[in-house]
């Protein structure tokens, strides 16, 4: 073990080495794992300033550089630790080591000179060197205003921990999964592109030992080195990958189709019974060793992706684990906005809201990193900000940026999560907490117990006490007990007291000044309140505190309330698997969301894993519990799964839907109020409410949206390449359907394609016979794409589609 | 007229099967021609209730104009306060000795009143029985739950139950009613809402219909039937013919599939009465309650060729959360919504038929007469008690109903921070309603499970 231990260190961390003895003599820190970070706030400041730093595995005895300068750590507690740093420090990477390895910080954090530095430089890049390179390599990027940059993307990826070497020269690494590209530095408020692009090379030696396993084949093969992945893993791999993206249809669709999907789809997936539930349950539940089966894969795939991609369901059908799956998801570099509107405007696009969407569809339809972005949005529904909101209106890039915390942290730590989304300056001015002051009783000014209340009633504990399981404690008459009183709430109101524009400091900048759009927001004590105060359960938060460290009080009190668990894991649940769930599904996710086994409690990865392989999402409840297991589809979701299941793409690789709300409800931080698009207990009139059940997204589907919706897709299908046109017109989204047209020549597999795809095995025989016969009457002379966009039409509109189950 | 006669608790619970899900997918001659009968020979009501999203100030809607009450007012509002030779003067007939004013953003309102077409109720909110400030404090009293919530408490306002667990609307519930005594048509809800789903509206086995601004959007395949010979509308129809057979009984499926066949049934249905009405000349301000209120007018001028009547609209004003920037937001929405609600009392006169139609405000909640900051950031929370506009021909205008609370904090009326308690509950505003809509006495303790708890069931003011 501590040979072990030496050798990971030696090779990971290199210049803490020296601490190595110091390490090893503590029990604690030889118990725990390899430390991560998952964020830290602020982002930068002048020497002196305190770093709240968010990870898991510190520990006592851990340590702390920035860039390459050891630098003060403060334990608190295995998922947070404070960094703070004195003169002679640059701006670098934030690494925190114990015993077992180090972990480094995404985001440089930057060093600036003073508490208030204005804005910052500009970053340019005028060379790179080399300009091509294997994933691995290090490059040199020339230019100036270097000092302050926190990133180095290229292309869409991020590459972790760049050194920043002087104001004109930034080092990085060619992330694993790069492909050719331009390299943008990004500091806190700009970016810089450079003007040439730089090319990926495949193979070389690091590629190649590194991605010998079948997962990162995959995302090689898919991107540049079709032929050699496609060569040597064959059969298997091969298929899978070249079926979804590049060669397609010929060969692969006939192969793949034959192999492993008809086998389960088309006799079994058609009599409904049998297969879907009966595939399903083995699949799932009794895990071990079988594969997990196509049918199983789409589902599990439905209900954590925007929308399963045939490649994707014939990879995980042959696995007989979810979780390589899911730590491969975990792992993918994230897929941010801000950075992509940053290079945007670099390159002199507009910072309209159409942007925003632009990458998030692109995220959704063509980002690697699936399950982070449904999660992600999953968040956004209830960690809700709009800009449908004055302030917000034309705030692009700030919601951006609040989007972005939500995907940073849609695998992190739920109190990570709070605290950046209670400090964002969009939730600032949303919920009017920025610029809330102690009161003034002189003039008859109160605390605006806006966030107060809703910090409460909508992101963490909810109205009323909570069991374990998310059913209502009731007391002696039977009534639900409330978790918070009036004087709570006002309480609580004025603890959020004291936080104004990010950045400035004194009066003018708390009242006047616009707050900067992509910093937290700051304390200005002056505004704070410092008397004592009570909050939820009569807790007493003493007098005589700073603003700050009195909010993260207050924060840790809600996080640690035991309504969170339940009450976060039951919506968590509504938004992926279903609306319904059983109270002793929701007892097993937030038993997981209390403690992650690791005694960390608060961990999303944990909990979306523990809600995506629960026995009732993978088969179990839709055995045991067909009449209510499942939701009605999101609006939206209908759109990214047609979009997603036929590569749907743009030119340049754009997405122009500016306003996906308009036909499908939804769009990323559109809704109409902090409630959300709907409400998760929200139950139509009749059978579903006099059942005591829910389906919340019945809210937003009434006569009218049923027609809107029906009437788009009328469009939206009919916008394809096909053999016959494969260049249409460039300023649409469109289908792919070229790789369908020999499936459409012979209307059943077609059909049995599409039912996998977009219903996950689960279409009725009936509505199989007449897609079949729709399909057939469709003469081929008209092009076989014809067909596929006719009977996507139909299954689309289709009831029997409607539901996720 | 007694609409609910024959109802007894068990039909509350029971009627009502008539709804439009399990109608023919088409209009049939017979069902035309019987509804229209009814039109005939029961006359026509219309209740409209017009939600404002997020809880009015209504404390800024209605304001003491003559000193010492506008001091008083202004004392307690301080940055929040209107000038007071911006308000706009009204002259009720009632008189607690003060004068009042309206909102300087509300001339077609100050209109309506002082022709008398508007009433003024004061003070009202969510209460299980009377409650006094001391009663509240002490929590020695049944109180509504979560007060201060908007959820919950716009929950009660529409459905007059505290707490239900199956949220029916009394409008929904007097819906279910109607149908029981014949006043239903299969092919189209008594209730619509113009502004998507709301409580209010739900009965037990009442749905209501609901049109975007712009009306009932028709399928492509209905409009355009010949498309692919009609092949692909025939497809589509069996789709929906097996989803409507089918044995699968997941319950979101079938929900699904219902409202499917309630939107093909209902579209072309309000699309041709609407193209057969007579057109409107009244002309509404463009704005998304203005849109609301012209389609709802339009409804009312097709209720011949709909076959309805007896309707209840549901239409809803977003944005009244004003914890910042109060003064100006407030304005702004007041400025959308009293020439709204006087162009559609004007269609109604056109239509000759404004004594048949009442509408109604409702909200979450009123307003904190304190303020929460200063500058840009200065606004109101949760409150309580709001004052309520009725609107028509029938109403018994020019009036103020009930007392126009103390304003001062901390005084007489204030629950703390100026939340001012109720002094007349939810239920005697709304079952005043019901009773005009047709509601007898004992009607309204169906509806209205509370109202026994109060001494003055009708209010009068319609």
């Amino acid at each position: 073990m501590p040979r072990v231990s030496l050798r990971l260190l030696m090779l990971q961390i290199g210049s803490v080495v020296l601490l190595l003895s110091t390490l090893l003599l503590s029990p604690q820190a030889l118990a725990a794992g390899a430390p991560t970070i998952t964020s830290f706030t602020p982002a930068w400041g002048p020497s002196g300033t305190v770093i709240l730093v968010t990870g898991t595995n510190f520990t006592s005895s851990s340590v702390a550089q920035i860039g390459s300068a050891n630098v003060q750590f403060t334990y608190v507690d295995p998922t947070q630790a404070y960094v703070s740093f004195g003169a002679g420090v640059s701006s670098g990477a934030i690494r925190i080591a114990n015993a077992v390895a180090a972990a480094r910080s995404e985001r440089n954090f930057v060093v600036t000179p003073t508490s208030a530095p204005g804005t910052f430089a500009q970053p340019v890049i005028t060379g790179l060197s080399p300009n091509s390179g294997a994933a691995g390599s290090v490059v040199t990027v020339t230019g100036t205003g270097f000092n302050d940059a926190t990133q180095v993307w290229l292309g869409s990826s991020l590459s972790v921990a760049p050194t920043i070497v002087s104001s004109t020269r930034i080092d990085f690494t060619v992330p694993p999964d790069a492909s050719t590209g331009r390299v943008i530095v990004v500091n806190l408020q700009r970016a810089a592109l450079s003007t040439a692009s730089f090319t990926v090379t495949a193979g070389g030696g690091t590629t190649g030992s590194t991605t010998g396993g079948t997962t990162t084949g995959t995302t090689t093969g898919g991107s540049t080195t079709g032929g050699s992945t496609g060569g040597s893993t064959g059969g298997t791999t091969g298929g899978t990958t070249t079926g979804g993206s590049t060669t397609g249809g010929s060969t692969t669709g006939g192969s793949t189709t034959g192999g492993t999907t008809t086998g389960g789809t088309t006799t079994g997936g058609t009599t409904t019974g049998g297969t879907t539930t009966g595939g399903s349950t083995t699949g799932g539940t009794t895990g071990g060793s079988g594969p997990i089966g196509a049918t199983e894969a789409a589902r599990f795939l439905t209900q954590a992706t925007f929308g399963p991609k045939l490649s994707e369901i014939n990879s995980l059908a042959t696995a007989t684990s979810f979780d390589p799956w899911l730590t491969q998801q975990r792992n993918v570099t994230p897929t941010l906005q801000l950075p992509y509107l940053q290079q945007r405007e670099a390159s002199g696009a507009q910072m309209v809201q159409a942007e925003r969407i632009n990458a998030w569809l692109q995220a959704t339809i063509t980002g690697p990193d699936q399950l982070r972005q449904r999660v992600a949005f999953a968040l956004s529904e209830m960690l809700v900000v709009s800009e449908n909101f004055g302030a917000l209106n034309f705030d692009v890039k700030g919601l951006a940026n609040y989007y972005d915390i939500l995907i940073r942290n849609a695998f992190g730590n739920y109190r990570t999560l709070l605290e950046e989304v209670t400090l964002s300056p969009q939730m600032g001015l949303y919920l009017s907490m920025i610029r809330n002051q102690k009161p003034d009783p002189a003039n008859g000014i109160r605390s605006d117990e806006n966030y107060a209340r809703e910090i409460m009633q909508l992101f963490t504990v909810g109205l009323n006490r909570l069991n374990l399981d998310g059913t209502p404690q009731r007391d002696a008459n039977g009534k639900a007990i409330p978790t918070y009183n009036q004087a709570e709430v006002e309480g609580l109101a004025r603890v959020f007291t004291g936080f104004g524009p990010g950045g400035g400091s004194g009066s003018f900048a708390f009242t006047v000044l616009d707050a900067d759009r992509l910093r937290p927001m700051s304390a200005y004590q002056e505004f704070h309140d410092t008397n004592a105060k009570t909050i939820i359960g009569n807790t007493t938060i003493a007098a005589g505190q700073q603003a700050l460290p009195e909010l993260r009080q207050a924060l840790d009190v809600l996080f640690n309330h035991p309504n969170v668990g339940p009450f976060v894991s039951q919506q968590l649940i509504r938004k992926l698997v279903t609306a319904n769930p059983s109270p002793a599904y929701v007892q097993r996710v937030a038993t997981v969301f209390n403690n992650n086994g690791s005694g960390v409690r608060g961990d999303l990865f944990a909990v979306t894993r523990a809600i995506l392989t629960d026995i009732e999402a993978r088969g179990g409840g839709l055995a045991s519990n067909p009449s209510t297991f499942g939701k009605l589809r999101e609006p939206v979701l209908r759109l990214t799964q047609m979009w997603r299941a036929f590569d749907a793409s743009g030119a340049g690789g754009r997405f122009n839907y500016d306003n996906p709300q308009g036909a499908f409800i939804q769009a990323p931080l559109r809704a109409p109020s902090v409630f959300n698009f709907f409400r998760p207990d929200f139950a139509p009139t009749g059978a579903i409410a006099n059942a005591g059940l829910v389906s919340p997204e019945f809210q937003v589907t009434d006569e009218a949206s049923i027609s809107t919706m029906i009437n788009e897709l009328n469009y939206l299908v009919g916008r394809y390449r096909s053999t016959a046109n494969p260049q249409p017109n460039p300023s649409n989204v469109v289908f792919d359907f070229r790789s369908w047209e020999t499936l459409a020549q012979n209307p059943p597999a077609m059909v049995d394609q599409l039912n996998l795809l977009l219903m996950s095995g689960q279409m009725p025989s009936a509505m199989r016979t007449e897609l079949i016969n729709y399909a057939n009457q469709i003469p081929l002379s008209e092009g076989a794409a014809v067909r596929v966009s006719e009977v996507l039409y139909l299954l689309m509109t289709s009831p029997q589609y409607a539901v996720q189950r | 007229m007694n609409i609910l006669k024959k109802a007894t608790r068990r039909d509350v619970l029971r009627l009502g099967v008539q709804t439009a899900a399990s109608s023919s997918m088409l209009a049939t001659l017979g069902t035309y021609q019987r509804a229209m009968a009814a039109v005939d020979t029961r006359g026509y009501k219309a209740l409209v209730c017009v939600f404002l999203y997020g809880g009015n100030d209504g404390f800024n809607l209605v304001v003491p104009r003559s000193s010492p009450a506008y001091n008083t007012y202004a004392a307690s509002r301080r940055n929040l306060a209107l000038a007071q030779n911006s308000l706009l003067a009204i002259n009720p007939l009632t008189s607690d000795g003060n004068q009042y004013g309206l909102h300087p953003n509300c001339a077609g309102l100050q209109n309506l009143f002082e022709s008398s077409r508007m009433a003024i109720v004061a003070n009202t909110g969510t209460l299980i029985q009377p409650t006094t400030p001391a009663q509240f404090r002490a929590a020695n009293v049944p109180l509504p739950p979560n007060l201060f919530s908007h959820a919950d408490q716009s929950q009660q306002w529409q459905t007059s139950i505290p707490n239900s667990i199956q949220p029916q609307g009394w409008g929904g519930r007097i819906a279910d009613l109607l149908n029981a005594q014949g006043y239903g048509n299969p092919n189209l809800a008594t209730n619509i809402s113009l502004n998507g789903s709301n409580i209010w509206q739900g009965g037990n086995n009442t749905i209501f219909y609901t049109l975007g601004e712009n009306g009932a959007p028709v399928l492509y395949d209905y409009q355009y039937p010949g498309y692919r010979s009609g092949t692909r509308r025939a497809s589509f129809d069996r789709l929906l013919q097996q989803a409507t057979a089918s044995t699968d009984g997941n319950l979101h499926f079938r929900e699904y599939t219902r409202s499917v066949n309630r939107t093909i049934a209902s579209s072309q249905y309000v699309n041709n009465a609407l193209n057969a009405a007579p057109a409107l000349t009244t002309v509404f301000p463009s704005s998304g309650i203005g849109n609301q209120l012209r389609l709802a007018a339009r409804m009312i001028s097709a209720r011949s060729q709909l076959g309805l009547s007896r309707q209840l609209f549901f239409v809803g004003l977003n944005g009244f959360d004003q914890h910042d920037n109060h003064l100006s937001a407030h304005g702004g929405l007041l400025s959308q919504l009293s020439p709204a609600l006087k162009a559609f009392y004007d269609a109604t006169v056109e239509m000759g038929i404004q004594n048949s139609v009442t509408a109604f405000t409702a909200s979450d909640f009123g307003r904190t007469l304190s303020s929460n900051g200063t500058g840009s950031v200065a606004g109101s929370d949760h409150g309580w008690g709001n004052h309520h506009l009725v609107i028509g021909g029938a109403v018994q205008g020019r009036r103020i109903y009930g007392s126009m609370p103390d304003l001062s904090l901390n005084g007489p009326n204030d629950a703390g921070s100026g939340r001012i308690v109720p002094t007349i509950s939810t239920d005697q505003y709304s079952a005043t309603l019901a009773r005009w809509f047709g509601a007898d006495d004992s009607d309204l303790d169906l509806l209205f499970p509370n109202l026994r708890n109060f001494s003055t069931r009708n209010l009068a003011f319609v």
